[in-house]
């Protein structure tokens, strides 16, 4: 039978191993980042598999260390040598960022939790301090790392959002360690992001689908 | 049910109380989840009155059927609320919770550590792209660094802090953790989840 006293020492030792509280505190303010910096990586999985000639940079220069931005910021922003990847496929050359700000097709600026854009575009924007406008955007992506089922909220907004990125975009997914069915009934119609839900090392069947879909797009649109 | 010598309400109730003793944060946080609670369809059935002259008389099927005079009949009607989750789904919850934040988020660090791992540093000398990557393609893989320390900013730049009050330490590294400590957590987590199955063949897993 199991004891109560089972019980408080196994919820003891969770809390107290070192994955335990203590990561918690360092990694809670920055858990979302966390969540964006994965989804880049699987970006840059993506770029890899593909045979793309890639490396890390900076704004700055060398991004040592590599800094992931703490919230919505400018690609053109001086404040800190944010890191990014450039890639070059078959010609084309193009770049993978993490929480820049685009410009839609009404004006609007909106944040892109992780993008891969055009890079002359993004020169052009770090030259001539602007946001980079809709049309540089290859594919985008929400993330989001939820400790609880998803809100429904989060799935309209995203929608929205894409939808004033114009008709060029290649890509778009909405990725989260957790799902929401509805949503992904949501998310169903043709040209609506793609639900990349329970996107995390736990799902590698997930992780597959969204870097193959990534690597087909590419391939596509540099096929000569 | 035998099994326990506790509720699952017991058993939540313990939880909550031993990560509130240790991290208020967190236990906001789960409590949260937990009372957001989950969307359920219900139906309701509504009466539908017909009009005086379109039975002369209730009709006897409608009668049998427990209905009301003229004719009223029943039509069900859908509508979704929340309701709380019952003590064993807020316990899932909870699990779920914290296994997001004891075992996935150390395994989402591992996984973009190890891709960072994989791949090389701007050449130095800031040059064009195109002679970057001339020269990226002569590097050699022992040109490589051996590895790439990754910081997240704990402040969004559009956030106002007057100079004299930024800190030094705007961000934060998170080293992954090792495969050993990491393994131990995620056995911890299914113990518990065998403490906490209250039903015989329940699986926690996603």
């Amino acid at each position: 039978m199991a004891t109560v006293a089972d019980l408080e020492r196994a919820i003891d030792t969770m809390l107290g191993h070192p994955l335990g509280l203590g990561q918690y505190k360092l990694a809670h303010p920055v858990q979302g980042k966390v969540y964006e910096a994965y989804v880049f990586t699987l970006c840059l999985r993506a770029v890899r598999e593909l045979g793309a000639t890639h490396f890390l940079t900076g704004a700055q220069g060398l991004p040592s260390p590599f800094i992931f931005r703490g919230g919505p910021g400018q690609i053109h922003s001086t404040s800190r040598n944010y890191g990014y990847v450039v890639f070059d496929l078959e010609g084309s050359t193009f770049e993978i960022h993490a929480g820049v700000e685009f410009k839609g097709t009404s004006g609007m600026t909106h944040e892109l939790d992780v993008c891969i854009m055009r890079s002359d575009d993004a020169n052009k924007c770090r030259d001539q301090p602007d946001d980079p406008p809709s049309a540089s955007l290859v594919g985008g992506w929400e993330c989001k790392f939820y400790a609880g089922p998803l809100k429904k909220d989060l799935g309209r907004a995203f929608v929205g959002l894409m939808d004033d990125m114009g008709s060029n975009v290649r890509m778009s997914g909405f990725c989260s360690n957790s799902e929401h069915q509805k949503l992904r009934e949501y998310f169903r119609p043709q040209r609506r992001p793609f639900p990349h839900f329970l996107l995390t090392p736990l799902h590698p069947s997930n992780e597959d689908v969204f870097v193959n879909l990534i690597k087909g797009e590419l391939k596509k649109m540099t096929a000569s | 049910m035998a099994s326990h010598e506790y509720s699952p309400r017991e058993a939540l109730e313990l939880l909550l109380r031993k990560v509130r003793e240790r991290d208020a944060d967190l236990a906001i946080g789960l409590e949260t989840v937990i009372d957001a609670g989950k969307d359920v369809v219900e139906k309701e059935t509504l009466r539908t009155e017909k009009m005086p002259w379109e039975y002369a008389s209730p009709p006897v099927d409608d009668l049998a059927a427990g209905q009301g005079a003229f004719g009223a009949k029943k039509k069900p009607r859908e509508y979704r609320k929340t309701v709380r989750f019952s003590d064993e789904e807020a316990l899932d919850i909870a699990l779920l919770a914290l296994r997001a934040h004891f075992v996935e988020q150390p395994l989402l660090l591992t996984s973009a550590m190890s891709e960072f791992g994989k791949v090389a540093l701007e050449p130095e000398g800031g040059q064009k792209v195109d002679a970057a990557f001339d020269q990226h393609s002569s590097l050699s893989r022992e040109d490589r660094p051996p590895s790439i320390e990754v910081e997240f900013e704990i402040q969004t730049e559009t956030q106002a802090v007057p100079k004299h009050e930024q800190d030094d330490k705007q961000t934060v590294s998170l080293p992954p953790p090792e495969k050993e400590i990491f393994e131990q957590q995620r056995e911890n987590i299914a113990r518990l989840e065998d403490l906490l199955r209250f039903k015989e063949g329940e699986s926690w897993q996603r």
